[in-house]
């Protein structure tokens, strides 16, 4: 499910002495089935570009289109009811959403709201649970019982039963511990290659997003400044660095290597790629030396 | 000198003991990081030190025990700033938000100008001191929050996840002011974190684990102890991680906080 931005801007308190332009002249095409990204240093406009794309608000001006779904049309058609239902938004801290007093009736909430007479619920509430990693005996618990990151994925998951084409999380792994994170990741994967989903993550967690994302799109000041292939866009550091952007890890290190040092790392994927490109590369003098020393 | 004294805490969530029999000292002056994986505690200690729970055990901040008598006395000198932001603000816009807490102590609009200025220049806030606080984004209210601590000029500064939405430039940048700032205001700083990386910037690091030490130390010394924290989920620094992999390679022979250093180590 492709989202299609042309010329879009947007403003916070229109006609008001504190006006603020949030977004200016946005245009991006994000390909549906991929894994995107959305980065930014703070207020740059992440998260109401994510709120336009999800429906929560309407551009000032442009155009935005979600699959089928012409989001800006005046075309009284438009049915956000099903375009709800193909969209699901995970937002920075969804556990502070709960309301209800089980796992199960959580997850089953959203479920209901688009088909009140659902008759599979159940199933599809253990279906949305298994696609998060998490077993039966969940349904019956308390959600405020779970920890940080049990709570992101019953929140996900009571996004994910109604079986959305299009995933977005805003920040998903902030507050998470590392194991947490890792599962988080590994399920963001799996909903893109096994059940087919188009997610756009909104974070400044780049370590984690140049693991899992495909393509990658750059804002500053409410601008675009770079799209494209993971690659492309981290690679220009300077670039990045300029416009306050966050650079993985692996990538500055390479850099720095470069510029200190005139070695050419080449293409580094993680952190393993890096040492074992860093160790090639290192002169056997150079070690030698240090093993005399030892 | 001990400025916070935990002495054989235990606490629990009906059957659930999240403490039991658990002690901790913070020396004045100090930047303790207490860090550890969702479910360790973290919040809970927070809720017990800021008297939002009730304990039934021996918390003394300032040498007094803490108590249903002096709870409003004993935060006067302590600033909290929690993790969402969203929750605390209550003024149309950052200044007023700013003078707030001075304004209801009846400190001089002289005085709460000037802290004003001092504080959003250290914290780089000029910009949106007209903004409503609900307008800014996740980082910049955080920054906010924190600037509002700040201004209390508290003796004990505690942060609950307090810089999470903010990205790796800006944290670092700030995580240097806090450090400039506590020494040269004496503030002990109490961090609690799911991120080492946050850490390092500290004095000491604790790491709990179900509501137990299981370690506590100074910097780098303390990551030789990197296969615990990894074990119950926290990820290591990234400077560490490297390391310990060019250790493995036999390249280098110690931990580098310092990613900077590390590289003109190996190609010197």
């Amino acid at each position: 499910m492709e989202v299609i931005f042309r010329n879009v801007n947007f403003s916070y308190n229109v006609g008001m002495p504190n006006e603020k332009k949030a977004l200016k002249d946005v245009n991006v095409f994000l390909e549906g089935g991929l894994i995107h990204g959305v980065i930014g240093p703070i207020g740059s406009g992440k998260t109401t570009m994510l709120e336009l794309m999800n429906g929560v608000t309407k551009p000032s001006s442009g155009e935005i289109i979600v699959g089928n779904y012409e989001l800006t049309s005046k075309n009284s058609n438009f049915k956000f009811n099903d375009f709800r239902y193909d969209v699901g938004l995970v937002y920075q801290f969804p556990e502070k959403q709960f309301f209800c007093s089980t796992v199960g009736e959580e997850i089953a909430f959203s479920g209901k709201t688009f088909e009140p007479k659902n008759k599979n619920i159940k199933d599809k509430v253990k279906k949305a649970l298994k696609m998060v990693g998490l077993d039966e005996s969940y349904v019956k618990r308390s959600p405020f019982s779970l920890n940080g990151g049990e709570k992101r994925r019953v929140a996900i998951a009571s996004v994910l039963i109604s079986n959305p084409k299009l995933l977005i999380l805003d920040e998903p792994t902030i507050g998470l511990d590392n194991n947490s994170k890792k599962r988080l990741m590994h399920l963001l994967k799996n909903l893109k290659t096994r059940y087919m989903k188009t997610i756009i993550i909104v974070t400044h967690d780049v370590d984690m997003l140049y693991e899992i994302v495909d393509d990658v799109v750059v804002l500053n000041d409410g601008r675009v400044i770079k799209e494209g292939n993971k690659m492309d866009v981290f690679s220009d550091v300077n670039l990045l660095d300029k416009n306050n952007a966050p650079v993985p890890n692996v990538i500055r290190v390479s850099k720095l290597v470069y510029d200190r040092t005139g070695v050419d790392l080449g293409h580094v994927q993680n952190l393993n790629s890096l040492v074992r490109k860093m160790a090639i590369n290192l002169s056997d003098v150079k070690r030698k030396v240090i093993t005399n020393e030892k | 000198m001990n400025i916070i004294e935990i002495n054989n805490l235990t606490f629990r969530y009906n059957d659930n003991f999240i403490y039991d029999d658990f002690s901790l000292n913070v020396k004045r002056g100090t930047w303790v990081t207490i860090a550890g994986p969702n479910g360790a505690g973290k919040t809970t200690l927070v809720k017990i030190l800021s008297g939002l729970v009730k304990s039934y055990c021996d918390v003394k901040i300032f040498g007094k025990k803490l108590s249903r008598g002096n709870i409003y006395e004993i935060r006067k000198d302590v600033g909290f700033v929690f993790d969402n932001p969203d929750s605390f603000f209550a003024c149309e816009t950052v200044e007023d938000e700013l003078a707030f807490s001075l304004e209801n102590m009846a400190v001089a609009p002289s005085t709460i100008k000037r802290k004003i200025k001092e504080i959003s220049s250290l914290l780089d806030l000029n910009d949106i001191l007209k903004e409503n606080p609900y307008d800014l984004s996740g980082g910049e209210k955080q920054k906010v929050a924190l600037a509002c601590a700040l201004m209390l000029e508290p003796r004990i500064l505690i942060l609950d996840e307090a810089l999470m939405m903010i990205d790796v430039a800006q944290r670092n940048k700030l995580l240097k002011i806090l450090k400039e700032y506590n020494k040269r205001k004496r503030v002990t700083i109490v961090s609690f974190t799911h991120n080492l990386d946050e850490a390092i910037y500290s004095d000491r690091l604790v790491i709990l684990n179900h509501g137990k030490i299981v370690v506590d130390g100074v910097f780098p010394q303390v990551f030789d102890e990197e296969r615990v924290m990894r074990k119950i989920g926290l990820e290591v620094p990234f400077s560490v991680e490297l390391s310990q992999k060019l250790r493995i390679y036999g390249i280098i022979d110690k931990i580098y906080l310092d990613i900077e250093r590390l590289v003109d180590e190996i190609w010197k």
